[in-house]
């Protein structure tokens, strides 16, 4: 008997513990984004719970996308459509899945062939094969007209201002992490650089999609693109709910302090003096003044809770039932 | 009758006489009145006393009956005619005063009809002169009755009085006098024109016109079934009777094609007498008998016309069915019908006219003896009517009686005193066109022998005078006739001296009656044609309604309204001063409303029943000719006339305290895709010329403006360089999209016209409709906003309301949307977008009350707004702010990118590419470029030549190729005008002008008269020069440069495995294609033959390593034997097999790889 529930439970937990497959890639990834490097099991298991049920939210609605195209596969851009409304966020996508086709055939003409790619890069138009295309979207005005463009090698400056604007933030986002690896010693850095190439897919298509029950949901198997496009956004996820998180808890933590600081009005001397500590009172054995505490759920919770959609205009002085549906972070 | 508002009784005459003149003056009363009754009327209006006299008749009714006791109430309700014409008169006055009761306030239905300056004046007592007068003038002369009846169909409805002049055309028409009555369907022309616009019809002779219509299908019904019958003996009997052999073959070949066509065969027979006007169908008997043919043919004439005076007719076209009159054979002896007397007819067993009228007769008599109640009974009204009619045609039917050839030659021989009677029958047999005559002595010598039959040649003979319309004449037809039928049980009356039967029935007295008003329906009046024209409709109405009765409640098919039919019925109400246009709607079928609609009629006055479509190509345009003619159907024969009232599922009814210009637009908006426009004459003063509400042309407004100029201009350049593309013309495309954009500065006023397909254009204007909300102020309706001309200097001053602020939303919307980059928007979504932005405007402004309300203590301003903002779904002010820079401003930037982008590329299309450095295989993928010439710029090469000719120092080109304009006119060197102008250089010198075309031989020198004459002989007249021909040559002149080309530097080989340029593949003519294609095939066989082969080397040569390795194994076992005898170690053993393992095993790759490539 007691075997067999022990064996119940551990099944039951094996189960559960199947069900987080990616916890690591998790803690990676939360690690890169500033957290400290072993996150609590539930502030992980929390994220990976709501980065499934994103996943699994943008399936269907992409479905749904291809179904009013009356097409049974879905699309590029349909993913994209779906978050048209954070044009940076777009264009990074857009510069991601670029880069993809080019990595792809970079590897089918040879390796000698990379380095001028990378350099003719700058150019969008290639000959050949190798053409750095970015996704046109339809819905945007300059596609209407885009037929009748005549390339030419005169005009050099042919990159979108969406492509530029892209570059842009990741030239910004290289700094900022640079910024924050100055201080780390090699084998941090080397540790660093690791947790930073993590991702959901890349060479986990199959997990990914087991882990998110895409066959349930769409009986036409999504194509690499999809899949690819999913990882990013995925990653994307991660860091706002952790990025999310931690001003949370900064807040949180100024907030205790003032309140602490009003309860106990001895130490303001000393709160005055000490402006980046958050204990006051150190003990012997305590953690040290810069120590990280890890994320806690309710940080995370509060921070998903922040990037659902805001109150709906028109729904407003409206009686009844208002429904709700969850917002694509 | 309420004449004006408090006035009393006694004036109310007054009133009446007044407006009775007005009537009368303006000969309108016919549209009322039935002849006598306007008769009648014109009497009592000559002066007042008479009037009041006459009019206060009707007053009598009323205390009469109460005095009559209850048996002589059935006696006092019959009315003399001066009470029933004044009771129509009362009621035809009343109508002239119902606009005063129902105020309209549209412009089509503006009331000036003359009543009300009747009415101001009568107040103002201008007209008790005339009223004294009046006493004293003479009596008027009556004039004909019948005159009148013809400007009734042609009157245009009533509510046009006082306006139409065309009313005053019909005296013109009332001088068509004495047109014979006898014909008593007025022309389909005037029956064109149903009055349906102020007359309403009751329902009540639906039931009837269905009960009519179905026994006319049954009548039909039985002559099919009758023709049957006699099908085959007919159709062989008339089409081999003749001895006509011209005529047997096709004959044959449509007796033969019978089941091929449609026709029946009563129309084949009438097509084949058409053929042969003078053989008759009743050729076959006519060899026997004598005249018969002529009778027969007026008989069946008659027959004809009897069966198709349908009014009276239906009752007596088939039998009387046994189960509607139980009783009738019982009481009737001899049943007669008009089917009946078809067969008999067409079986040739009428003798003489005498027997056939007496057919005919005994079909009435049947129905007066079996309906005994003259007043009850329709069918006694419908006997004597078909009588009245039957004695007139007959008339026209000459009296000849068939008599065998032996008959005859017995009486001539019995009669040789009358010679002239033989010559007579036999001037009647060659000439039978001397009918008249021909009767009228047969008659006479019948008349010697029956003295019964005298009066009819009485009869017969005073009609051949001019038929004239007394009601003497009438009477004495009849009872002329009356005497003419001897076969009915009850003797008829007849003038001479017959006493009167004793039946209480006077005869008489009732024939007279119903002649009288059988004449007088003869008029026609409104009414009757209405019911005439739409009768079948409505009988096929009834009949689905009966058939729908029957059906439970729950499983009826559902009552659905129709778009189309909707559609209709609003056009009807909104064209409904429009009888014409009126009439078309309702005649016209479904699919000819449909296309009418589509074609976007502004004007209802296109041709919606006609099927001429000329947006259609030619080659559509026989059918639509053959079409067209069947379109034409007269509208009384059509079952699906579309008649608003009976058509309840498309009614819009309409709300009367709504203003029109909204009513309207809901209308147009509402039903999408069929909207049109109809002027109502509104005058829309455009909202911007308001200065408070006028856009303010700073900030954001002057950016969206400025984008929007950008969008347009690269809309037109884009337009530019698809024409280039696609080889229009540039200017039309240029001018098609400019015609699109009006003025910049009145976009959201003026239409936005969409040069795409789909969608109609957006209207941002609004009629300055703000006092029709304060019209309850207004008591003069006549003054409506909607006549404010255009030319007023003065604004109305704007009100802010409900609908000037929707207007100004709406202004905005458009404004946002085409900055959005949509070129149009239906109606609809722009109403709702516009609703959506008021709605958040609204809740912004609630929600700011309510925390305003609530917080203006504890929060600041600022606090408040921003609070205000998010909880309506702006984060942060700065949202605000990146809306500016982001859809704005970038956007801005963004369109001036694609606009130089476009015209960058519109440039190079046209002008050729002047590109220097294009990669090699690029051009390979352009084929352009390629036949530009531009590779041979790159090559270096000038396979064109034009070095050669000198071309590029003449006309300084710096590039050797053609410029691509050139290659985007196809033959006609005129569409090189409308092109861009080139980049060359002017010439020191004039270029030699062009050659002419050649048209003529005249200006050629002799020697080259021949060639030419030949060459214009062949192309007949249109010389093209070699040039500009489309010969296409099938094989492509490219210039040989495989061989000099592959000694460029590639920067990649472009070889495929088959070591061949990729993209020449394609420009190669089809043979070599072939054979390199044989080439690979060739290739692949080897290549497979090659590795078949191998394998089975390998497998060989593995077979032998095997033997090999057994053989060497073998040897070591009898080594190792040896060595065991000589005491060797194990150890030598074991290695050696290893040894000779390894040995075996590495020998193995290396034989085999040694094999391979050996």
């Amino acid at each position: 008997m007691a075997n067999s529930t022990n064996a119940a439970n551990a099944a039951s937990n094996a189960e559960k513990k199947n069900r987080y497959k990616f916890q690591s890639e998790i803690q990676q990834m939360m690690f890169v984004f500033g957290e400290v490097s072993d996150p609590l099991p539930e502030t992980t298991m929390l994220v990976e719970d709501i980065v499934r049920s994103q996943v699994i939210e943008i399936i269907i609605q992409a479905a749904a996308m291809a179904g009013k195209r009356n097409s049974r596969s879905m699309n590029a851009e349909d993913l994209i459509f779906l978050m048209r409304h954070d044009r940076a966020k777009v264009n990074r996508l857009r510069s991601f899945l670029s880069w993809k086709d080019v990595r792809k055939n970079a590897k089918e003409t040879g390796g000698d062939q990379v380095e001028e790619m990378m350099e003719d890069s700058a150019t969008a138009e290639k000959p050949g094969k190798m053409h750095r295309s970015i996704i046109k979207l339809s819905w945007e005005l300059v596609n209407q007209f885009s037929d009748v463009f005549v390339k030419s090698s005169k005009d050099e400056d042919s990159e979108d201002e969406d492509e530029i604007e892209a570059y842009n933030e990741s030239i910004q986002r290289l700094k900022d992490a640079d910024e924050v690896t100055r201080a780390m010693t090699r084998e941090e850095y080397v540790h660093y650089s690791e947790c930073r190439q993590a991702s959901f897919t890349y060479r986990k298509s199959k997990r990914f999609r087991d882990w998110a029950y895409m066959s349930s949901f769409i009986d036409v198997k999504p194509n690499d693109d999809i899949i690819d496009s999913l990882g990013f956004l995925t990653f994307e996820m991660v860091s706002s709910l952790t990025e999310g998180a931690l001003r949370i808890k900064t807040d949180l933590a100024a907030l205790h302090r003032d309140e602490s600081a009003a309860a106990g009005g001895m130490k303001r001397k000393r709160e005055a003096g000490d402006e980046d500590g958050d204990e006051t009172t150190m003990g012997l054995f305590s953690l040290s003044k810069n120590e990280k505490t890890p994320l806690e759920p309710l940080h995370i919770q509060e921070a998903f809770r922040r990037l659902q959609l805001l109150p709906q205009p028109l729904k407003t002085f409206r009686r009844g039932l208002v429904r709700t549906k969850i917002s694509l972070i | 009758m309420e004449g004006k508002k408090g006035q009393q009784l006694p004036a109310l005459t007054k009133v009446s006489f007044i407006i009775a003149r007005h009537l009368d003056s303006e000969n309108l009363y016919s549209q009322y009145l039935t002849p006598s009754e306007s008769q009648i009327f014109k009497d009592a209006v000559a002066n007042f006393d008479k009037w009041s006299s006459f009019i206060k008749v009707a007053n009598k009714i009323g205390t009469t009956e109460v005095d009559q006791n209850d048996e002589q109430k059935s006696v006092s309700n019959q009315m003399s005619d001066d009470q029933v014409a004044a009771f129509r008169v009362r009621a035809m006055i009343f109508d002239q005063l119902v606009p005063q009761l129902y105020q309209c306030s549209k412009p089509c239905c503006k009331m000036s009809n003359g009543i009300d300056d009747i009415l101001k004046d009568l107040s103002n007592n201008k007209y008790d002169e005339l009223i004294e007068q009046s006493s004293s003038l003479p009596e008027e002369p009556s004039r004909t009755v019948l005159s009148t009846q013809q400007s009734d169909a042609e009157k245009t409805p009533n509510n046009h009085v006082g306006e139409a002049s065309e009313s005053n055309d019909d005296p013109d028409a009332q001088q068509v006098d004495g047109e014979a009555t006898g014909d008593a369907l007025i022309s389909p022309l005037e029956l064109a024109h149903i009055p349906l616009t102020n007359v309403y019809h009751t329902f009540e002779t639906d039931l009837v016109a269905m009960i009519e219509q179905r026994k006319l299908e049954e009548y039909e019904a039985q002559e099919e079934m009758n023709d049957k019958e006699n099908q085959s003996e007919k159709t062989i009997s008339i089409l081999n009777a003749n001895s006509n052999f011209s005529l047997k073959y096709l004959l044959e070949a449509i007796e033969q094609n019978r089941a091929v066509t449609k026709l029946g065969d009563r129309e084949l027979r009438n097509l084949l007498t058409d053929v042969r006007p003078h053989r008759s169908k009743w050729i076959k008997a006519n060899e026997e008998k004598l005249g018969q043919e002529e009778l027969y043919e007026s008989c069946e004439k008659v027959l004809m016309d009897l069966k198709n005076y349908t009014e009276h007719s239906t009752p007596f076209l088939n039998k009387v069915n046994k189960r509607e009159a139980p009783d009738y054979y019982d009481v009737i002896k001899k049943p007669m019908d008009l089917g009946l007397v078809t067969k008999k007819l067409k079986a040739c067993q009428y003798k003489s006219k005498k027997e056939f009228a007496d057919d005919l007769y005994l079909i009435y008599e049947n129905c007066l003896v079996y309906n005994t109640n003259p007043q009850a009974s329709e069918y006694r009204k419908h006997a004597i009517a078909m009588r009245k009619k039957t004695d007139k045609l007959l008339q026209q039917v000459p009296d000849v009686s068939i008599r065998d050839r032996s008959e005859y030659d017995a009486e001539e021989e019995a009669e040789e005193s009358d010679d002239h009677e033989e010559d007579d029958h036999k001037a009647s047999r060659k000439a039978p066109g001397a009918s008249k005559h021909l009767a009228n002595k047969t008659v006479q010598a019948k008349n010697a022998n029956d003295a019964v039959v005298s009066t009819p040649s009485d009869a017969t003979r005073e009609p051949s005078l001019a038929p004239s319309n007394d009601d003497s004449q009438a009477d004495h037809d009849i009872d002329g006739n009356g005497n003419g039928n001897g076969t009915g049980q009850l003797g008829m009356k007849g003038l001479s001296g017959q006493s009167n039967s004793d039946n209480a029935i006077d005869r008489e007295q009732e024939e007279r009656n119903i002649n009288a008003e059988i004449e007088a329906n003869m008029g026609m009046i409104q009414d009757e044609i209405w019911r005439e024209l739409t009768k079948k409709t409505r009988a096929k109405v009834s009949s689905d309604a009966d058939k729908q009765s029957k059906i439970p409640f729950g499983e009826r098919p559902v009552i659905t309204r129709s778009a189309v039919d909707m559609k209709r019925f609003s056009m009807i109400e909104q064209a409904h001063n429009h009888p014409e246009t009126v009439r078309k709607i309702i005649t016209a079928s479904n699919e000819g409303i449909v296309r009418w609609i589509e074609q976007g009629n502004t004007g209802l006055y296109d041709d919606c029943d006609s099927d001429d479509d000329d947006s259609f190509d030619d080659g559509f345009l026989s059918r639509r000719m053959a079409k067209s003619n069947t379109a034409q159907v007269d509208a009384s024969s059509r079952a699906d006339l579309y008649l608003p009232e009976y058509a309840i599922t498309s009614g819009i009814p309409e709300i009367i305290a709504i203003p029109e210009e909204i009513t309207d637009k809901t209308r147009r908006g509402s039903i999408d895709g069929l909207e049109n426009e109809l002027e109502y004459g509104l005058s829309d003063v455009s909202l911007d010329r308001y200065p408070t509400v006028a856009i303010p042309n700073h900030g954001t407004s002057e950016m969206i403006d400025q984008n929007l100029h950008t969008l347009r201009e690269i809309r037109r350049v884009y337009a530019k360089c698809v024409a280039v593309r696609n080889d229009v013309p540039v200017s039309i495309a240029a001018l098609n999209t400019s015609q699109a954009y009006q003025d910049d500065s009145q976009i959201g006023e003026n239409d936005i016209a969409s040069p795409s397909t789909t969608e109609p254009t957006m209207n941002g204007t609004v009629s300055e409709s703000k006092e029709a909300i304060h019209d309850a102020e207004d008591k003069e309706p006549a003054q409506h906003q909607h006549q404010l001309p255009e030319e007023e200097q003065e604004l109305v001053p704007l009100i802010l309301n409900q609908e000037s602020g929707q207007a100004l939303m709406q202004r905005t919307v458009v404004k946002l949307i085409e900055h959005a980059g949509f070129e149009g928007s239906q109606t609809s979504a722009l109403a709702v977008l516009s609703d959506v932005a008021t709605n958040y405007f609204t809740s912004l402004g609630k929600t700011l009350r309510v925390y305003w309300d609530g917080y203006c203590n504890n929060m600041t301003d600022e606090e408040i707004l921003t609070h205000t903002l998010y909880d309506n779904g702006i984060e942060a002010i700065q949202e605000l702010e990146e809306y500016i820079s982001d859809d704005i401003e970038k956007y801005g930037h963004r369109l001036n990118d694609i606009h130089r982008k476009l015209t960058s590329s519109y440039n190079e299309l046209v002008n050729g590419s002047t590109d220097v450095q294009l990669p090699d295989d690029s051009f390979f993928q352009s084929e352009d470029a390629f036949i530009n010439g531009a590779l041979g710029d790159d090559i270096g090469e000038d396979f064109f030549g034009f070095k050669d000719l000198g071309l590029d120092k003449e006309l300084n080109l710096d590039r050797i190729n053609i410029p691509s304009r050139l290659w985007y006119g196809k033959d006609k060197a005129k569409d090189h005008v409308i092109g861009p102008k080139s980049n060359e250089p002017v010439l020191e010198f004039l270029p030699p002008p062009a050659f002419l075309r050649v048209r003529n031989t005249d200006g050629i020198i002799k020697l080259l008269q021949p060639y030419f004459q030949e060459k214009l002989e062949k192309t007949e007249g249109n010389l093209v020069e070699d040039e500009y021909q489309t010969t296409r040559r099938s094989k492509p002149r490219y210039p040989p440069i495989l061989s000099k080309a592959g000694g460029l530097n590639r920067k990649r080989p472009l070889k495929d495995a088959n070591g061949e340029l990729k993209k020449a593949k394609k420009k190669k003519p089809m043979e070599m294609i072939q054979a390199e294609r044989a080439e690979k095939r060739k290739l692949k066989q080897e290549a497979r033959a090659q590795k078949v082969a191998e394998r089975e080397q390998k497998k060989k040569m593995r077979e032998e390593l095997k033997e090999r390795d057994r053989l060497a194994k073998l040897e070591a076992k009898r080594e190792k034997k040896a060595m065991a005898k000589k005491g060797g170690s194990i150890a030598n053993s074991h290695d050696t097999p290893s040894v000779t393992g390894a040995d075996e095993t590495s020998p193995l790759p290396l034989d085999s790889e040694e094999q391979d490539w050996s």
